[in-house]
C-alpha cells in the first residue's frame, strides 16, 4: 500500500471515529432550537412577563392639563386624595406601586420594594415629565425643535472602495468578516477537542504500539490531522449555512432585502486557502502537544493546548478596524494570520505584497510546525502512563 | 524467515533491559522467551520490530536462502504486551482498518475476518464495539487484528495472558497451526506448561541476562546438569544412613516409603543400585526430569537470589 492510500485511510478512520448521524443531526436540533427560542425570546418574554398593578394621583388637578401614558405591563388607574393618604402608609394588596404627580411636574413612587419592573416606569415617568416641563416653557417651536431633536451628524467616507462607501446596503458583507471569525473559531476547537480526544483515548486504550509498527508515527499524525482537519471544515461550513440560512430566513420574515450583496470573490478564495491552511497549522500544533499528554484529565499540559487559540479570540477585538495597525501585523504574522487575513481580505483592500508575504510565511510556517509536531509526536506517542518532561519535550522540538 | 540476533544490548538511562543476547530463530520454528517481570523480553521484542534502536549488537533477518531482508510491515506481526483496540469501533471496523493499513484489499480481507472470527466463535458479535467484548475475547480479536495479513514472521508478547484455559488451548492451536505452515514465531510468555508444549527453542532471561536457551532439554543439561532419581522403597532408612554414599549431592526424603536423590552429571546409577538395595528393598528407581515450571522458578528464584545479594 502506497503511502498517500495509507494517508487517506488514516484520515478517514479518524473522521468516521467522530461522526456520527445521530449526533450531527441533535447538534442540528439543538442549534435550531436556539435559534427559534432566540428569535422569539421578545415575545416569549412577553408573554410570561407580569402584569403589575399601580395607581396614579395628580396633584392640584395637574391630569386636567396632562395625562400620563403607563406601560403595557403596568396599568395604572386613577386614585383619589383620601386613597393616596392611606396608601402612601400602606399600599393594598392589589396594588404594586401608586405614582404621585406634584404639580411642579415631578414624581414619587410608592412601592413596597424596589425590582427590576420598575426600571421601565421611572424611564417612562421621566421622559413624559421632561416633554410637558419643556411645553411649560415659553419657547417658539423652532426653539422646542431645537431641543427635541438631536443634532446631526454626517461622516464623509474618502476610501474609492465603493463596498466600503456603501455599508449600509451590504448587511451581508458586514457580517461576512465576523461569520468568518465565529466559524473559525469553531474549527478550531474542534480540532482542539477531537485531536485531544483522539491521541489521549488510543494512549489509554493501548491502541498505538500495533500501529505504529504498520505505519510511521508520521504517516499517522498526517492522516489524523488531514482527518480532523475534515472535521473541522465539516463544523465551520455546517455553521456557515446555518446561520446564512437563518439569516436569509429572518429577512424574508421581517420584510427586509434577502439578496446576498458581495463582490470580494478573490478575497474569498484567498481566504479559504488561508484558513485550510491555518487549520492544517493548528491542528498540527494539537498533535503534537495532545500525544505528550497522558491523561487530559490529570495533566497540566491540556492548559498550554489552549494557547494556540489565543489570536483567534484576539482576532475578535479588531474585526472593526481591518486597516488597523495591529490588524495588518496579526494578519501577516503565521501564528494568527490564518485568521486576521481572511477578516481583512473580505473587508478592505490588502496591499499585495502583504498578501504574498503572509502567504509565504504561512506555509513556511505549516511545513515547519507539520515536522517539529512530527518529532513531538513520535516521541510523545510512545509514552504510556507517564509524560514526556518538558527537557524531552524541548529535545524534540529541537530535533 | 530466520531471525539471527547477535549479542545485542539495550539501555534505558541507569539499566541495562538486555544485556548482550544473541539468538537464532529458524524458519518453521517456535521460540519462546521467558523471564520473570523485568527480565528484558519485551524490549528485545521491541527492538526486534524496529520500535527501538539497540545500543549495540545486530539484528538480522534473512529469508530461506540467507538473504538479508529489510523487515516491512507486511512481512510480520507484532503482538505488543500493552495492547488494545479502538474500544468505541465495532470489531469489523477495527480488523478492516488495520487490515486495511496492511494495504489488503476489501475482498481478500473480509473472507480472512470472517474465517477467523468463526475461528474464534465471534461471527455473530462482528458488530457489536470491542468495550462490550470480555477481556479474553478482546484478545482474540486482537490475535486476530495481528494474523490477518497471513505474515510470515509472527511475534507475539504474552500471548495467553487474560484468556481462559479454554481460549489458551485455542491460541496453542492457531500458534501449532502457524508452524506447520512454516511461519517462523517468536513469543514471550509466563505459562510455563504451555510454552513446554509449543516452543522448540527457548531463551531464559533475567536481569537483562541469558541464563539459558536451546530446546527444553538442552535447558535442563544447561540448568540441572545433575539428574535427579526417585527411589521407592518398603521402608525408608534414617537419613544418617546414607552419609557413606559420596555420589548422593543431595538426598530428599519424599515420605516413609520414597526420597529423591540428586546424583552428580558422570554418576553411573546403575553402579549405584546394588548398593542401595542393600539399604531398602526398593519397589521403583526412576530418573526424573524437571519440567520447564520447575526449572523456572529454580533458575530464577537463584538468579533474583544473587541479583538481591549483589
Amino acid at each position: 500500500m502506497n503511502r498517500s492510500q495509507q494517508l487517506k485511510t488514516i484520515a478517514w478512520w479518524e473522521f468516521k471515529r467522530f461522526f456520527k448521524w445521530k449526533q450531527e443531526l441533535i447538534s442540528i436540533a439543538l442549534l435550531a432550537i436556539i435559534f427559534l427560542v432566540s428569535a422569539g425570546w421578545g415575545v416569549i418574554t412577553e408573554v410570561f412577563s407580569e402584569q403589575h398593578q399601580g395607581a396614579i394621583f395628580y396633584q392640584n388637578k395637574a391630569e386636567q392639563s396632562w395625562r400620563f401614558e403607563a406601560p403595557d405591563d403596568v396599568p395604572l388607574r386613577a386614585a383619589g386624595s383620601m386613597e393616596v393618604q392611606q396608601w402612601q402608609q400602606q399600599l393594598p394588596d392589589d396594588l404594586d406601586v401608586l405614582v404621585v404627580i406634584s404639580p411642579s411636574l415631578e414624581a414619587e413612587l410608592v412601592v413596597r420594594e424596589k425590582d427590576d419592573w420598575q426600571d421601565g416606569l421611572v424611564k417612562a415617568l421621566e421622559q413624559q415629565l421632561q416633554q410637558q416641563r419643556i411645553k411649560q416653557l415659553t419657547l417658539s417651536d423652532q426653539q422646542r425643535q431645537v431641543i427635541n431633536e438631536p443634532p446631526a451628524i454626517t461622516t464623509t467616507v474618502q476610501s474609492t472602495d465603493v463596498s466600503a462607501q456603501d455599508e449600509d446596503e451590504g448587511g451581508f458583507s458586514e457580517a461576512l468578516p465576523m461569520l468568518v471569525t465565529v466559524a473559525i473559531t469553531v474549527g478550531v476547537f474542534t480540532g482542539f477537542g477531537l485531536m485531544m480526544m483522539s491521541i489521549t483515548a488510543e494512549k489509554q486504550q493501548r491502541v498505538t504500539e500495533q500501529l505504529l509498527t504498520i505505519i510511521s508515527p508520521t504517516q499517522w499524525m498526517d492522516g489524523k490531522i488531514l482527518g480532523i482537519t475534515l472535521h473541522s471544515i465539516k463544523s465551520m461550513v455546517f455553521l456557515g449555512l446555518f446561520f446564512t440560512g437563518i439569516g436569509l430566513v429572518a429577512s424574508m420574515f421581517s420584510g427586509g432585502d434577502s439578496s446576498v450583496s458581495f463582490d470580494r470573490y478573490y478575497g474569498a478564495v484567498l481566504s479559504v486557502v488561508f484558513v485550510l491552511l491555518g487549520l492544517v497549522l493548528i491542528n498540527a500544533m494539537l498533535a503534537g502537544f495532545s500525544a505528550t499528554i497522558d491523561d487530559p484529565n490529570h495533566s497540566s499540559r491540556s492548559s498550554v493546548m489552549l494557547l494556540p487559540l489565543l489570536p483567534v479570540f484576539l482576532s475578535f477585538s479588531i474585526i472593526d478596524n481591518p486597516d488597523g495597525g495591529l490588524a495588518q501585523v496579526m494578519s501577516i504574522l503565521p501564528i494568527s494570520s490564518f485568521v486576521m487575513m481572511p477578516v481583512r481580505l473580505l473587508q478592505t483592500d490588502v496591499t499585495w505584497w502583504q498578501q504574498l508575504l503572509s502567504l509565504a510565511l504561512l506555509v513556511v510556517f505549516v511545513i515547519w510546525m507539520r515536522n517539529v509536531a512530527g518529532r513531538l509526536f513520535a516521541m510523545g506517542i510512545q509514552f504510556y502512563g507517564k509524560e514526556p518532561s518538558w527537557k524531552d519535550i524541548w529535545n524534540a522540538i529541537k530535533g | 524467515m530466520n531471525i539471527t540476533i547477535d549479542t545485542v544490548t539495550k539501555r534505558y538511562k541507569t539499566v541495562t533491559a538486555v544485556d548482550a543476547i544473541s539468538l537464532d530463530v529458524r524458519s518453521g520454528q517456535i521460540y519462546a522467551l521467558l523471564g520473570p517481570n523485568g527480565a528484558g523480553k519485551s524490549s528485545l521484542v521491541r527492538m526486534l520490530v524496529g520500535l527501538t534502536q539497540p545500543d549495540s549488537g545486530r539484528i538480522q533477518i534473512t529469508d530461506l536462502g540467507g538473504a538479508d531482508i529489510q523487515l516491512r510491515p507486511q512481512h510480520f506481526a507484532y503482538l505488543p504486551e500493552d495492547r488494545g483496540l479502538y474500544q468505541d469501533r465495532s470489531i469489523l471496523d477495527n480488523l478492516s482498518y488495520v487490515a486495511r493499513l496492511r494495504g489488503l484489499e476489501q475482498s481478500v480481507y473480509l473472507p480472512r475476518i470472517d474465517k477467523w472470527l468463526a475461528h474464534f466463535d465471534l461471527t455473530d458479535r462482528k458488530q457489536e464495539p470491542m468495550r462490550q467484548l470480555s477481556k479474553g475475547n478482546q484478545q482474540k480479536v486482537q490475535l486476530i487484528s495481528t494474523l490477518l495479513h497471513d505474515p510470515d514472521l509472527v511475534i507475539l508478547d504474552e500471548p495467553f495472558s487474560g484468556l481462559d484455559p479454554v481460549n489458551q488451548e485455542h491460541v496453542l492451536k492457531v500458534l501449532s497451526d502457524l508452524k506447520e505452515q512454516g511461519k517462523t514465531v517468536l513469543l514471550s510468555a509466563h505459562q510455563m506448561a504451555l510454552v513446554e508444549r509449543l516452543a522448540d527453542k527457548m531463551l531464559l532471561m533475567s536481569h537483562g541476562k541469558a541464563l539459558a536457551q536451546g530446546s527444553l532439554e538442552e535447558i535442563r543439561a544447561t540448568l540441572q546438569p545433575q539428574r535427579l532419581y526417585r527411589v521407592h522403597c518398603d521402608a525408608i532408612a534414617a537419613q544418617s544412613a546414607w552419609s557413606d554414599f559420596s555420589e548422593i549431592e543431595r538426598l530428599h526424603p519424599i515420605d516413609k516409603n520414597e526420597l529423591e536423590l540428586t546424583l552428580g552429571a558422570d554418576v553411573d546409577a546403575s553402579m549405584l543400585w546394588p548398593r542401595l538395595a542393600e539399604r531398602c528393598a526398593i519397589e521403583s528407581f526412576a530418573l526424573r526430569k524437571p519440567g520447564l515450571h520447575e526449572l523456572y522458578l529454580d533458575t530464577i528464584g537463584r538468579s533474583q537470589a544473587q541479583g538481591d545479594a549483589a
